[in-house]
């Protein structure tokens, strides 16, 4: 092995092949903690400003102690995060084109959600490059160059019978040239993650799960080159090259996006803007239905409040919230539905990746940079549980006509993240 | 005394043409032979046979490397042997001495010989040991694959067309080096169309015609254009 290291790390081509390799490992390391440190910097920017925020509603609001908890159901703007964690810089997923700061009323929760850009056009159409980009699409073509003409180079410098005749073990010769050539592929990958790891302490369970998934990966694709480029009358360069290109076209690129296609066709998704705007015709209608519409079948399923003086103005804070809510229960089977097709697609996605190892990569980095799909459902639910809270911490103030006093605008719910 | 090649009865077919015909071969230790041929007589097939590099089972006879039976014991039986092909198979972009380490760490090689001194004894100049090998001459390539031959310690030398390519010094070199490896009591096996040259160091001549070795008798000052037509048409 220490010969055929030698033997690699003395060609030019070779040297500047794997320097490549390590710049661009630590680039994609740098541009995925670029844009952590820029996610980190705008939850922590919204965080200050919602302090105050607050504070300045207090001041303009409050009147001899007291505040409308209609008004501030409508006025005031809870920020909701979607944190990264420590690793997410290594597989940036859907944290780039879903929000990391939202802000929340106590309006319908579902008009809310998805009311926004739903994509960002620019990372949709390009991707981002991070390092499980860098590691699913370029690690293979790296092996690809190394391992093409593992035979064909020899036998092209007619120096193939001769080695032959050297060999005490076949097997142990080539294996030894595979594997050295592995092993550095896998270390242009390895030593910036773990320099950056020892450097920013970063924790050691989730890199010890990306280290493997590094080196299986890139072991996969170098005994997939290796069969390849050993093959009996594996003996043309170009025909080993072009073979391995298109298997990396099929693997890396064609298959993921039929299967992706696949999983669109058989399980529907309904557009969450689509949502959004049923939600408000839901609530646009609600404006022209007699009240007792709206606050009879709220009454029954919040019965807490059914004896709440009746609403007999043209206008009351808690008949708005009332039909706010009622046209999010409306919404319940859709968005469940829709919650569920994300599930079943991601199930059937974990499927794929037992047979596609792009797609398994893909999906373990996401799972260890918690960006992936069960932690976009996990952070509706959070949403979801936040809103709940807040509208049952303001419902009493709404529906017995209390007093919101300056007191219980201080305990007001926060989102936790 | 042992000989330190025993071919016997070796017959080979390809493709359905009979390319070894029950061929016998003995070289003793410190022995030149030189194989003579026509293109396409065997020669190289020979080579390829005494390396265990032909299908086995297109292969009758038995083939000894220092009493070793090379089907038994392929690796004991090529750890005797050195061979250098007709192309330098040195690797351009190491030095000489990268090289020959490289090529000693692929056999299971007990014991090696000190590099520098067989580069020294292949007459390979100092200042070039550590230059990549890109940057040498057909020859001194050919000196870096004896001295390999020489670092190993081979009993048993096989030259596929040692000659090939070089000029009349260098080949005036080589063949004196071939010279030295019979005096340091190696046996070498030549396959070579450079007649001359064969005369020049062969203790032996034989002609493969007909998957069978003959014993040919030459005198350099006799030999003519004609006579070496007549030679390979298998009419001396």
């Amino acid at each position: 092995m220490k010969h055929e290291l030698t033997l690699l790390l003395k060609q030019r081509s070779i040297i500047i092949l794997l320097l490549l390799s390590l710049f661009l490992t630590g680039f994609s390391l740098y541009n995925g903690w670029q844009n952590i440190n820029h996610i980190n910097a705008q939850i922590n920017q919204a965080k200050q400003e919602e302090i105050l925020r607050k504070q300045d509603f207090l001041e303009h609001h409050s009147h001899h102690g007291t505040l409308d908890a209609g008004e501030l159901g409508y006025y005031l703007f809870h920020n909701v995060y979607h944190s990264p964690g420590e690793w997410s810089f290594i597989a940036l997923g859907n944290r780039l084109v879903i929000p990391y700061v939202q802000r929340i009323r106590l309006l319908g929760l579902q008009g809310q959600l998805y009311d926004g850009e739903s994509h960002h056009p620019e990372y949709v159409m390009l991707g981002t490059f991070d390092y499980a980009f860098l590691l699913v699409f370029f690690a293979p073509l790296l092996c690809i160059a190394l391992m093409h003409d593992l035979k064909a180079s020899e036998q092209q410098a007619q120096r193939l019978l001769f080695l032959r005749s050297l060999m005490a073990e076949p097997k142990l010769f080539w294996g030894n040239r595979v594997l050295s050539r592995w092993l550095l592929v896998a270390l242009t990958f390895v030593l910036p993650l773990l320099l950056l790891a020892a450097t920013q302490t970063l924790s050691f369970s989730p890199l010890i799960r990306i280290l493997a998934i590094t080196a299986l990966y890139t072991f996969f694709w170098s005994v997939l080159c290796a069969a390849i480029s050993l093959r009996k009358r594996a003996l043309n360069a170009n025909f080993n090259a072009m073979l391995l290109a298109s298997i990396w076209v099929m693997l890396c690129v064609v298959l993921p996006n039929l299967s992706q296609l696949w999983l669109h066709h058989h399980y529907p998704l309904q557009d969450g803007s689509q949502i959004a705007l049923q939600h408000r015709q839901w609530v646009h209608g609600a404006w022209d239905l007699p009240k007792e519409d709206t606050l009879t079948p709220f009454y029954a399923l919040y019965q807490q409040w059914k004896d709440s003086p009746p609403v007999t103005e043209r206008f009351h804070w808690k008949w708005y919230y009332a039909f706010q809510h009622m046209a999010d229960v409306k919404l319940e089977s859709q968005v469940s539905a829709r919650e569920q097709a994300l599930n079943q697609r991601n199930q059937a996605t974990g499927l794929l990746a037992r047979f596609l190892p792009t797609v398994w990569v893909q999906r373990n980095l996401e799972d260890i940079a918690q960006s992936d799909v069960p932690d976009l459902l996990a952070q509706r639910q959070r949403i979801t549980r936040f809103h709940t809270q807040l509208r049952l911490y303001l419902y009493p103030y709404l529906f017995e006509e209390k007093p919101f006093t300056t007191d219980a605008y201080m305990r007001l719910p926060v989102f936790e993240d | 005394m042992t000989a330190l090649l025993s071919i016997q009865q070796l017959s080979l077919r390809f493709a359905g043409r009979q390319i070894l015909n029950q061929l016998d071969l003995n070289l003793r230790a410190g022995e030149v032979v030189s194989v003579l041929g026509s293109n396409g007589a065997g020669k190289s097939t020979l080579l390829k046979s005494i390396l265990v590099l032909q299908d086995a089972a297109e292969q009758t006879g038995s083939i000894l490397i220092a009493g070793i039976a090379i089907a038994q014991a392929r690796n004991q039986a090529l750890s005797h042997l050195a061979y250098v092909p007709e192309q330098p198979a040195v690797y351009g972009h190491l030095s000489a001495i990268e090289n020959i380490r490289y090529f000693l760490s692929l056999g299971a090689i007990s014991q090696s010989m000190d590099i520098a001194t067989c580069l020294t004894m292949a007459g390979l100049p100092e200042q070039s040991w550590h230059r990549p090998c890109s940057e040498y001459s057909k020859g001194m390539k050919q000196k870096v694959m004896l001295a390999f031959a020489l670092a190993k310690q081979a009993k048993l030398l096989l030259l596929d067309e040692p000659n090939s390519g070089l000029d009349p010094q260098a080949t005036e070199e080589l063949n004196q080096l071939i010279v030295q490896c019979k005096e340091r009591g190696m046996g070498v096996l030549v396959v070579t169309h450079d007649v001359l040259s064969a005369i020049a160091f062969s203790d032996r001549l034989l002609m493969l015609t007909n998957g069978q070795l003959q014993p040919v008798a030459l005198n350099e000052s006799a030999i003519t254009l004609d006579s070496l037509k007549r030679l390979y048409q298998g009419q001396v």
